[in-house]
């Protein structure tokens, strides 16, 4: 049995929602479906202690229409990828922070904050990143229905002609 | 008088030969940077041909710029630029500094260099070549030369237009009082 297998086996057998969204996508790359957040909470510590995935390399956002995603890219010393990913609702993006587990995160939670407007439970007061002072509140510019041509740069104002309503 | 033109010259003289620069990142890569300090270090040497790196706006003549301007940088790049004393000029280094490159558009820079403060040389490149650097502030410093011998043929021709146009005057004056004479 390879690593990956026994990986793959072991998250199986702890949590068996876990069992057809998980797969090998090729050697040393394991990625899972998109799970719920309190699954993913549940997975997290384990994955942290008892398989020894002790570092974080990244987390990348999507913008998956009524949903957004997040991949957290976790790492262990053979070099495996694990890959699990997290939809949330975007009318109702709340995520609970795990830089408590992996401290380095706590830089990606903060760009995923700026950039798509998720919110992080947690997250320590801080100096906002990487957006520039003064940037407008609820304007995410990684989501796909903003435009960067509706954005004014010296009045720091987005003025959207399509949406009437403002939030 | 002349006290002051002989400072001026002394001036012009002292930025021809021996140009200070100060380098400031709006928000590069640091490819570009890279390369600013390498033309400055022991192996191609601007510092032999009287070209001084500054840490002080105002102390320099010449303002490197590299990167795209990002709206976090912008205010800070009008300061510095404000706070250099006249005559001062400005190097565009890298593709990102002369036209915004591969951040145009995006929704956190303006640009180039040249959405913000004017710029005297553009040195196009990804990352730009020491010698690209060099060759850059020859042109510069030529541009100045130039400058200077215009400024010099735009003054004589000035005070020869003043001339003429005094001794114009002067006939006309002369004309005009002789015809009220005339109606008299």
């Amino acid at each position: 049995m390879t690593h990956d297998e026994a990986v793959v086996t072991a998250l199986c057998k702890k949590f068996p929602f876990l069992s057809e969204r998980i797969s090998v996508q090729r050697e040393k790359r394991i990625f899972t479906k998109p799970l719920t957040p309190e699954e993913f909470q549940q997975i997290i510590p384990y994955v942290h202690r008892e398989l020894n995935f002790y570092r974080a390399c990244h987390v990348v956002g999507t913008d998956d229409g009524d949903t957004l995603g997040l991949l957290y890219i976790l790492t262990d010393k053979n070099n495996t990828l694990l890959i699990l990913r997290e939809s949330v609702p975007k009318s109702n993006p709340v995520v609970k922070s795990i830089s408590s587990i992996y401290p380095s995160i706590l830089l990606h939670e903060r760009e995923l904050a700026d950039l798509f407007g998720v919110v992080v439970e947690g997250l320590p007061e801080g100096p906002r990143y990487p957006l520039p002072d003064g940037w407008p509140e609820g304007n995410y510019p990684m989501r796909k229905e903003w435009n960067p041509k509706y954005f004014d740069k010296n009045t720091m104002t987005y003025n959207d002609p399509n949406v009437k309503e403002v939030k | 008088m002349t006290n002051v033109n002989l400072i001026k010259k002394a001036i012009e003289w002292g930025t021809e030969k021996s140009p200070w620069i100060i380098h400031f990142n709006a928000g590069a890569c640091n490819g570009c940077d890279i390369e600013t300090i390498d033309s400055l270090t022991p192996r191609y040497d601007l510092e032999r041909v009287g070209i001084l790196k500054q840490g002080s706006p105002r102390h320099a003549d010449i303002l490197v710029c590299t990167g795209a301007v990002t709206l976090q940088t912008r205010d800070r790049l009008i300061q510095i630029y404000e706070q250099m004393s006249d005559p001062k000029f400005v190097i565009a280094i890298g593709t990102c500094a002369c036209t915004g490159g591969i951040f145009e558009d995006c929704y956190c820079v303006t640009g180039g260099i040249d959405s913000v403060i004017p710029v005297d040389v553009y040195v196009p490149g990804c990352a730009v070549r020491p010698e690209a650097i060099i060759s850059a502030v020859d042109k510069l410093l030529e541009k100045l030369k130039n400058a200077e011998k215009d400024e010099n043929q735009q003054k004589n021709a000035e005070k020869i237009e003043e001339k003429t146009e005094t001794a114009k005057n002067g006939e006309e004056t002369a004309e005009q009082k002789e015809e009220p004479k005339n109606d008299a």
